[in-house]
């Protein structure tokens, strides 16, 4: 589903469509450029390229990523296990998408905007973890059933939902 | 349209400060950007954080986009093999490095509690809203509901 941006959205995409495209541009005079503006400006373009990677990371672990995304998107998903889980880098909604979220629910925008909330918590488990602990168990998967990852999601989740840890995100903006 | 790295800078800059810009929405459309771009865009990235790490002279009030930075290339891009940006330099440069994905990679269980509100369906007109009164108001929703989705065990499971 394509979602719709608004005229400076999509300036924005042209402007990074415009220098990315253009082979003679060197990144790493444009990212010193970046790096001399204003806390706010740098804080917005690590939020840019932080949700970038978070969408990458979620198509892989959809387990639907198509095979010209998959070097990145998997990139992506070690980047968010690595780094961005530990700064505690969640994704929430930002101001500018409860700005617009806001206007829905005090009735200011009557457009049907197709704007969702998605709510959730999730954990990705690596099948070789549960098949050693299996083994040293005795117990094979056939017996298992599924039971032990169905366990560890139960004590992970009960404490994310514990501490209200969801993740917030709104789409389709 | 070519530009310098300077009229980008001015141009993104200014887009940035427009109030009008949610960069979600953005990131959201670059996902269906050819991979080339999205390469780059990488890049960028890369080369940006490898300019603020810590090594560099920061003023105080950057401290934290500095460490953020420092971790980056200490826990992640130089354990996978970027020892410095001059490794990235041209475009595909970032594409060559990462392997391969092959059927023998480890696999993955993801596992998910999920629950989708449609803003429209809770408008209050007498309501008093305000940013954190949004955020607060879809935390205590989704709170009860995923708390609800819990204990039914209603949980989704893919295998990546």
């Amino acid at each position: 589903m394509v979602f719709p941006m608004n005229t400076q959205e999509k300036r924005l995409l042209e402007i990074l469509q415009d220098n990315l495209s253009d082979n003679s541009m060197f990144t790493s005079f444009a990212a010193n450029e970046i790096s001399k503006q204003r806390r706010a400006v740098q804080e917005l373009f690590i939020i840019l390229a932080v949700s970038h990677l978070q969408e990458l990371s979620r198509l892989y672990k959809s387990g639907k990523c198509p095979t010209r995304l998959r070097k990145l998107a998997k990139f992506a998903f070690d980047y968010e296990h690595s780094v961005l889980e530990i700064a505690g880098f969640a994704r929430q909604i930002d101001p500018k998408a409860a700005e617009r979220v806001m206007e829905i629910l005090d009735g200011t925008s009557k457009k049907n905007a197709p704007t969702r909330i998605i709510a959730s918590v999730e954990i990705q488990i690596q099948n070789s973890e549960i098949e050693l602990e299996l083994e040293e168990d005795g117990i094979s998967p056939e017996e298992d059933g599924g039971k032990r990852v169905k366990e560890l999601a139960l004590e992970a989740f009960e404490y994310l939902l514990e501490e209200n840890v969801q993740s917030i995100r709104v789409v389709g903006l | 349209m070519k530009m310098t790295h300077e009229k980008f800078t001015e141009e993104l800059t200014n887009s940035f400060e427009d109030s009008r810009v949610c960069t979600y929405a953005v990131a959201e459309a670059l996902l269906r950007e050819p991979v080339d771009l999205q390469e780059r865009f990488l890049i960028l990235f890369l080369n940006y954080l490898d300019r603020i790490k810590l090594a560099s002279l920061m003023p105080d009030h950057l401290l934290d986009l500095s460490n953020f930075a420092q971790v980056s290339w200490e826990n992640y891009f130089e354990y996978i093999g970027i020892s410095d940006t001059t490794q990235i330099s041209k475009p595909g440069d970032l594409l060559g490095l990462l392997p391969e994905p092959t059927n023998s990679d480890e696999k993955w269980t993801n596992i998910k509690i999920e629950r989708e509100y449609l803003p429209q369906n809770y408008t209050d007109e007498n309501a008093l809203w305000d940013k954190s009164s949004v955020l607060e108001f879809f935390r205590e929703l989704s709170s009860k509901d995923l708390k609800e989705l819990f204990d039914n065990q209603d949980f989704e499971f893919n295998e990546f």
